[in-house]
C-alpha cells in the first residue's frame, strides 16, 4: 500500500493538470497545467514498476528522461507562439480572444 | 516511519501544484513552478531515479523556469492579466469534473496494472553490466535505446528552428557595450562560468557510472550561457550565424552519422561494435552536450543584459 | 554525534524558519531581501554543517563545501540584483511591494 503513495500523487497531479489546462483562462497557466501533467505522466510511469518488481526500472527513468527534455522544447515553442500572439494583438485570455473571433 | 515520509514529500508537491495552478498572480505561478519542480527532484530522489531528478531540476525547473520568466517579462507589456477561471455558470462544474475523472482513470490504471511476464529491470541490469556501462539509465538511453535519443535531439533541434521561425522580424536588443557591465553580476558569472564547464565535463564523463550523462550537463552548460547574455559578455547571436547553426546541428549530425555508420558495419542502427560500446557513447555523448547546450540556451531570446543602472 | 548532527540541523531549520518570518512580516522589499538571504545563508551552513559532520568521505563534505559557498555567491548576487532593480522603478523604504 505504501508503494502506492507516488503513483497517486502522479494521478492527481493529472488530474490537477488536466482542470487547470480546461479551467484557467491565461495562456501561460495553460503551458504551466500542461507541464504539471506531464510530471505526473513521469511519476506515474517511474513510481509504478517499484508497486511491480520491488526495484528500481531502468527503462521508464530513460523514457521520462526524454520526456522532461522533449516538454522543455515544446514549452520553448508554446511560449515563442504565445508571445507571437500577443504581438500580433490577439488577446493572451483565451475566451476574450474566443469571442473577438466570433464577431462578424 | 519512511512512508511517513513519503507522504509528506508528496502532500508538499501537491500542495505547490494547487496553489501554482489556482493563483491569480502570473509571477507567483512561475516562482511555485520552480519549487514545484524542486520539490519533485526531492521525489525522483527518494524513487531512486537520481538523473531523472538531476534532470528535473536543471531542465525542468531550471531551464522551464528560465524560459517562463523571460515569456511574462516579453508579455507583459502586451497583455492583461486575464486570471479567472471560467465564469459561464454550466462551465465551472466541467473544471473539477475532468480534475476528478483524469485522476480516477489515471488512478484506476495504476492498480490494475498488470505484471509483465519478461520483467525487463533485471534484464536490463544485466546487460548493462554486460557491456561495461555503470548506469542502466545511460545504457538505455545511448545503447539500448539509442534510436529514441536520436529522435529527441532531432525534436530539440525542430523546436529551436521553429522559436526561430517565430521570432523573425522582431526588433533585436542591443546588447551593452564593455563598461556598461553590471559589476556584481560580470564578478559571479567570471566564478560560475568556469566550474559550469568543468562540472559540465564531469557530469558527461561521469554519466557512464553513475547518475549524470549528456543532458544534465548541456543543460547546465545552457544556464551558464545564459548568465554570459544576461551579464554581457556574450552578445546574442541570431539565427542567422553559421556558427551557431553548426554547433546546434552538430549532436544531431554526429548522432546520425554514427547511427548510419553502424549500420553499415554491423547491420544494425546504433548497434555498435563488441567492446567499443563505451567509447561510441562517451564521443557521442561530447558532441551532444555541446550541441544540447546551444540550443538551449538559444531558446531564451531577448535576454536583456543588466545595464549598470544610474545608481552606479 | 547523532545528537549533534540532528541539534545542528534544528539550528538550520530555525534560521531558515526566522527568514521565511522577515519574509512575510517585515514592511518594504529591502528589510525582506536582507532577512531572507542572511537567515537562509546562515540556515544552509547550519544544514550543511550537520551534513559534512555525517558524511562519510572528504570529498563529499568537499561537494558540500562548496554547495554552500556557490549557494552564498548565487543568493547575494541575486539579492543584489533584486534591490537594484527595485532601486532604479522607485520603490522606496516601506513601500509595501
Amino acid at each position: 500500500m505504501s508503494e502506492l503513495v507516488f503513483p497517486a500523487l502522479g494521478a492527481a497531479l493529472l488530474g490537477l493538470g488536466f482542470g487547470a489546462v480546461v479551467g484557467r483562462r491565461h495562456m501561460l497557466m495553460k503551458i504551466i497545467a500542461l507541464n504539471v501533467m506531464a510530471s505526473g505522466v513521469s511519476l506515474l510511469l517511474v513510481t509504478l514498476p517499484a508497486r511491480v518488481h520491488g526495484t528500481t526500472d531502468a527503462v521508464p527513468q530513460a523514457m521520462v528522461l526524454t520526456g522532461i527534455v522533449v516538454m522543455v522544447a515544446a514549452t520553448a515553442l508554446a511560449l515563442a507562439l504565445a508571445v507571437r500572439m500577443a504581438d500580433a494583438g490577439a488577446d493572451v485570455d483565451v475566451v476574450q480572444a474566443g469571442k473577438e473571433g466570433e464577431q462578424p | 516511519m519512511s512512508t511517513a515520509f513519503d507522504v509528506i514529500l508528496a502532500l508538499l508537491v501537491l500542495l505547490l501544484a494547487l496553489r501554482m495552478l489556482s493563483t491569480r498572480g502570473l509571477f507567483q505561478a512561475v516562482i511555485l513552478f520552480v519549487s514545484f519542480g524542486l520539490a519533485l527532484a526531492l521525489v525522483w530522489v527518494r524513487v531512486g531515479a537520481v538523473d531523472v531528478a538531476l534532470a528535473e531540476v536543471a531542465l525542468g525547473a531550471g531551464v522551464t523556469g528560465a524560459l517562463l520568466v523571460n515569456t511574462l517579462r516579453r508579455l507583459e507589456t502586451k497583455a492583461p492579466d486575464w486570471l479567472d477561471i471560467a465564469r459561464y455558470g454550466p462551465l465551472r462544474a466541467i473544471v473539477p469534473a475532468a480534475c476528478g475523472l483524469a485522476a480516477a482513470a489515471a488512478g484506476a490504471v495504476a492498480i490494475a496494472a498488470p505484471r509483465a511476464e519478461v520483467p525487463l529491470a533485471p534484464l536490463v541490469l544485466e546487460t548493462a553490466a554486460g557491456v561495461g556501462i555503470g548506469n542502466p539509465v545511460t545504457a538505455v538511453l545511448l545503447d539500448f535505446r539509442g534510436y529514441d535519443t536520436l529522435l529527441e535531439i532531432a525534436v530539440l533541434l525542430s523546436g529551436l528552428v521553429a522559436v526561430w521561425a517565430l521570432e523573425r522580424g522582431r526588433p533585436a536588443v542591443p546588447a551593452p557595450s564593455d563598461a556598461a557591465r553590471e559589476p556584481v553580476l560580470a564578478e559571479l558569472v567570471r566564478w560560475i562560468v568556469p566550474l559550469a564547464v568543468i562540472t559540465a565535463v564531469y557530469l558527461t564523463w561521469f554519466g557512464s557510472y553513475g547518475p549524470g550523462g549528456a543532458f544534465q550537463a548541456g543543460a547546465l552548460l545552457a544556464g551558464a550561457g545564459v548568465l554570459l547574455l544576461a551579464a554581457g559578455f556574450l552578445q546574442p547571436a541570431g539565427s542567422s550565424s553559421f556558427v551557431l547553426r553548426s554547433v546546434a546541428a552538430s549532436g544531431l549530425f554526429a548522432f546520425a552519422a554514427a547511427a548510419l555508420h553502424t549500420t553499415i558495419a554491423t547491420g544494425g542502427m546504433l548497434r555498435y561494435p563488441a567492446g567499443t560500446a563505451y567509447y561510441w557513447m562517451l564521443g557521442i555523448e561530447f558532441v551532444l552536450v555541446v550541441s544540447i547546450a546551444a540550443i538551449l540556451a538559444d531558446l531564451f531570446v531577448d535576454v536583456p543584459a543588466a545595464p549598470r543602472g544610474p545608481a552606479a | 554525534m547523532e545528537v549533534l548532527v540532528a541539534l545542528l540541523l534544528a539550528c538550520g531549520g530555525f534560521f531558515f524558519l526566522a527568514g521565511t518570518l522577515g519574509l512575510l512580516r517585515f514592511p518594504d522589499i529591502y528589510t525582506r531581501l536582507h532577512a531572507l538571504t542572511k537567515a537562509d545563508n546562515l540556515g544552509l551552513g547550519f544544514v550543511v554543517l550537520a551534513l559534512a559532520l555525517h558524511a562519510d568521505s572528504w570529498m563529499v563534505r568537499l561537494k558540500l563545501l562548496l554547495v554552500w559557498l556557490l549557494v552564498l555567491g548565487a543568493t547575494a548576487t541575486t539579492c543584489h540584483l533584486i534591490a537594484r532593480s527595485a532601486l532604479e522603478h522607485g520603490i522606496g523604504a516601506d513601500d509595501d511591494a
